[in-house]
């Protein structure tokens, strides 16, 4: 699916240049790799706990005022933060990347879940009542964000998984 | 002590078999990565509201209602998932030093925040957190970015 961009970027400098920065240093994957992992526990904190304030309609999650003072600055904290750090990782090896499915689910569900977080920080922006189908919306991102999180383990085990030695 | 025959003994158990031979291990990984981002979320939450309810005049005990649950029960399924991943190298592991650094950042989180507890059970329910408390939460988040580093780093030291 991502093979024409795999090829864009194989015939482009971008490859060689993430390859030396990612091999800079041995502190340089973890780290990088840390970064990306802050960002999935900030998406977590600032997407899947207000969706599960929602779906609950707990007092406790739904009325917590910190979402609605700092749920946008930093969902796009984390945003940055996993694009900015998963990025160096896929340009140094594009082709493992876009030959993989679960990159492609991955890179498909990211396309659902941002406007699904949009949407849920808006719940709290503007501070609506729990409804149903708001409900419906929180249990949906939370399936969706779950699942995005998972991918991201499951691009490294689909490999010798599923298709063992195929990459 | 690290080297001893007990860690390979470990190893070598059926359970410790099962997992590392079986579908098992990435099940139990992908729990671990999940449980261990709703601990540190649910904890993100409740740091940023030690230290930034001084400013907000956010009760304390507000604060720690909202997340204390969370942050337990995560950190238990965190507990019992790296448990069983550990057990499949768990020889290797107790050498490796970015597992020995996890676990020494894991301990003086968690003496942090047990003084944090200590100190703010003298406080009413009404109370906002005090400049000892909002310290304590900062150095809380850097012990545990610790933890992610020192943990993600266990698998590049072969």
């Amino acid at each position: 699916m991502f093979s024409w961009l795999a090829d864009w970027v194989s015939s482009t400098s971008l490859t060689e240049a993430s390859r030396a920065f990612l091999g800079s240093a041995s502190v340089v994957p973890p780290l990088v790799q840390t970064i990306h992992l802050s960002g999935v526990v900030l998406l977590t904190a600032c997407v899947i706990f207000p969706s599960i304030g929602i779906f609950t309609a707990s007092p406790v999650l739904f009325k917590y005022h910190q979402f609605r003072a700092y749920g946008f600055r930093c969902f796009w904290v984390a945003i940055g933060m996993m694009l900015s750090s998963g990025l160096p990782f896929f340009l140094a090896r594009p082709y493992r990347y876009a030959s993989n499915p679960v990159f492609s689910i991955k890179a498909g569900l990211l396309l659902v879940g941002l406007p699904l977080a949009i949407a849920v920080l808006l719940i709290y922006r503007r501070q609506l009542e729990s409804r149903w189908y708001l409900k419906l919306l929180a249990v949906i991102t939370i399936m969706v964000w779950v699942a995005l999180i998972l991918a991201g383990r499951w691009i490294a085990y689909s490999e010798y998984l599923f298709w063992p030695g195929d990459f | 002590m690290l080297d001893s025959e007990f860690w390979l003994q470990l190893e070598y158990t059926s359970l410790a078999g099962a997992i590392g031979a079986t579908w098992l291990f990435p099940l139990f990984n992908s729990l671990h990565v999940l449980a261990f981002a709703f601990m540190l979320a649910a904890l993100f939450w409740l740091d940023l509201g030690l230290m930034m309810g001084r400013w907000q005049q956010v009760p304390v005990k507000e604060t720690m209602r909202s997340w204390l649950p969370w942050i337990w029960v995560s950190f238990s399924a965190s507990v019992v998932t790296g448990g069983a991943l550990f057990i499949t190298r768990a020889s290797a592991h107790v050498l490796n030093p970015a597992f020995q650094w996890k676990m020494l950042l894991m301990l003086a989180a968690g003496l942090n925040m047990l003084l944090l507890h200590l100190s703010l059970r003298k406080l009413a329910s009404t109370d906002a957190p005090g400049t000892l408390a909002a310290w304590q939460a900062g150095l809380s988040l850097l012990l545990w970015s610790g933890v992610v580093l020192s943990g993600r780093w266990i698998g590049h030291i072969v």
